[in-house]
């Protein structure tokens, strides 16, 4: 009878032997038949890629509807060996999967994947997010200048802008379930885009680039005023009116601050 | 004090719950808040409540505002032998300071090693360094939630030459360690039975003797599947005779407990778990006519 391990190192073994079958360690552990032993491990290898694979696919429908269920699972195999899960809430896991599929050569025809990867991280993000309370637009009407000049936006918890070289707002909109039309995006279309809450629904907007800029400044805790110059700064045609009303019917605004001298 | 005794309030919520109860799963948000079917209380997994608001969680406040709420983790990897992670304990502190639950369940499993997570229930040996490690584990959750947790038994498909007594003589060791409760899972001991080839019956009565009445705070019910290898406890099917048998007789030694069906794969339509559930109320409604 080989002497006692101690608990961590047998968890040592058993976890080489369903990370990477290595399992000679952990069959000295067991009691019985070896070789039955090992298919046993087996099933637990495939039961933990196999968790891995059904968080992956919450969370990245898109990917996995652009590339198709079969190499989507097969992208979850490589991504549990390339990125393990290091939470005990599988829904955390899946942050580095832009990263992977930068690095994944199979890949690589499709190069606005990791963008795709990282705007639905966002959205998955954004469901969860901590529920807000949007302000109407009509709040800003009776501001005095003086107000205005002070004057800071708090944004909805979910709320994340992104600019990226594909058109990846496109491509996550028409790969919805409830997209009415045929899908027909030109990929090589750089795209700015916001994502967030209306709602409990999360939404991708696409957005100018002044705009962009704009609601990034918001982002930063910069005052108006600084938010306006971020969006001149991008772009000469900058107007006001028409992003602050479409920024309000995305409910990006959920408090007024005012700075005190 | 004595451990048992400080728990007596959820003793006594145990009690105010002691019916038949369903997992509540996203397939079903929408026709359970609609119908509000007949219940003693719904059964979610804690870790998909973790985060700070969205669709999920409202449908788990509205659920609350009708039914008595077990939170049911699968991620806490107590018997871990590196750590236990104090973060995710601390978002289960919140959600149960949040969501007020009747009843709260971990596994006595390991998930996790070298910061690396598994996310899955894993067995590990039955030891005297493991009893100690999960008796220190147990206190402390117990201490963090000011409350008594149910540990459920596992279904495993391997078994270790350093296990010093028995996965029931480890819990029941446990129960009376730390006054956590026990979530008898009885699928797990019937898989775990047919597996290692052990009497299911026996195994549970010689449990029961071992620990206070009391000690059994919840019993789950589910299927499985036979895979090439040994049974699978898939979660994924109607309970089988034989797992029915066991829970007349565990109810028959117990009186009635809060009793889960629990289905988590292929998951069909709600009047399927509800038909499930009346079954085994009917047995609970028999039990406590003999327990009378």
């Amino acid at each position: 009878m080989p002497e006692a391990r101690s608990l961590l190192e047998a968890q040592r073994s058993l976890a080489a032997a369903v990370r990477s079958s290595a399992q000679q360690d952990a069959l000295v552990l067991l009691t019985g038949d070896a070789a039955r032993n090992a298919e046993l491990l087996a099933v637990y290898r495939g039961n933990a890629v196999a968790n891995a694979g059904k968080a992956l696919a919450l969370s990245y429908p898109v990917i996995a509807r652009i590339v198709g269920d079969e190499f989507f699972e097969a992208l979850c195999r490589a991504y549990w060996a390339f990125a393990p899960s290091h939470s005990g809430d599988l829904n955390e896991y899946g942050g580095s999967f832009d990263e992977f599929l930068a690095g994944f050569p199979h890949v690589a025809e499709l190069p606005y994947l990791p963008d795709v990867a990282r705007v639905e991280w966002c959205v998955r993000r954004a469901l969860r997010a901590e529920d807000h309370l949007a302000i109407d637009a009509g709040q800003l009407a009776g501001l005095t200048p003086e107000q205005l000049a002070r004057l800071r936006f708090g944004v909805q918890p979910a709320l994340v802008t992104l600019s990226s070289a594909w058109a990846c707002a496109r491509i996550w909109q028409q790969h919805q379930p409830d997209f009415p039309g045929e899908i027909d995006v030109e990929p090589e279309n750089a795209e700015c885009m916001a994502v967030h809450r209306q709602g409990l629904r999360a939404d991708v907007a696409i957005l100018g680039v002044g705009e962009c800029a704009f609601w990034q400044a918001a982002l930063d805790g910069a005052p108006l005023e600084d938010m306006l110059a971020a969006g001149f700064a991008c772009d000469a045609a900058f107007d006001v009116q028409a992003v602050l009303q479409a920024g309000f019917a995305r409910q990006f605004v959920t408090a007024l601050h005012f700075d005190q001298d | 004090m004595n451990p048992a005794d400080r728990f007596l309030a959820d003793v006594e919520r145990v009690r105010s719950v002691a019916g038949a109860g369903i997992g509540l799963r996203a397939p079903h948000y929408a026709e359970v808040l609609e119908r509000l079917p007949r219940l003693s209380f719904l059964e979610v997994h804690s870790e998909n409540f973790f985060h700070a608001g969205g669709a999920a969680l409202r449908v788990l406040a509205r659920a609350r505002e009708h039914y008595a709420v077990s939170l049911h983790g699968v991620g806490l990897s107590l018997a871990s032998a590196d750590g236990l992670a104090q973060r995710h304990l601390d978002k289960l502190a919140a959600l149960v300071e949040r969501i007020e639950p009747a009843l709260v369940s971990e596994h006595l499993c390991w998930g996790a090693v070298d910061g690396m997570h598994f996310n899955d229930l894993l067995p590990f040996p039955y030891s005297r360094e493991a009893l100690g490690l999960v008796t220190e584990r147990v206190a402390r959750v117990q201490d963090r939630l000011g409350r008594r947790i149910l540990i459920e038994n596992l279904s495993a498909y391997v078994q270790f030459r350093d296990s010093a007594m028995s996965e029931c003589e480890f819990l029941a060791e446990l129960s009376r360690r730390t006054g956590c409760g026990l979530l008898l899972d009885l699928n797990n001991l019937y898989v775990n039975a047919q597996n290692f080839g052990f009497d299911a019956h026996a195994e549970l009565k010689s449990l029961l003797a071992d620990v206070p009445a009391d000690a059994v705070g919840e019993i789950h019910l589910a299927g499985h599947s036979q895979g090439e290898l040994c049974l699978i406890d898939t979660h994924g099917s109607r309970v089988c005779d034989a797992v029915w048998a066991l829970y007349r007789a565990a109810i028959a030694m117990l009186g009635p407990a809060p009793t889960l069906i629990e289905w988590d794969t292929d998951i069909p339509a709600l009047d399927v778990l509800l038909d499930e559930a009346a079954l085994a109320q009917q047995m609970l409604a028999k039990t406590e006519l003999a327990h009378a």
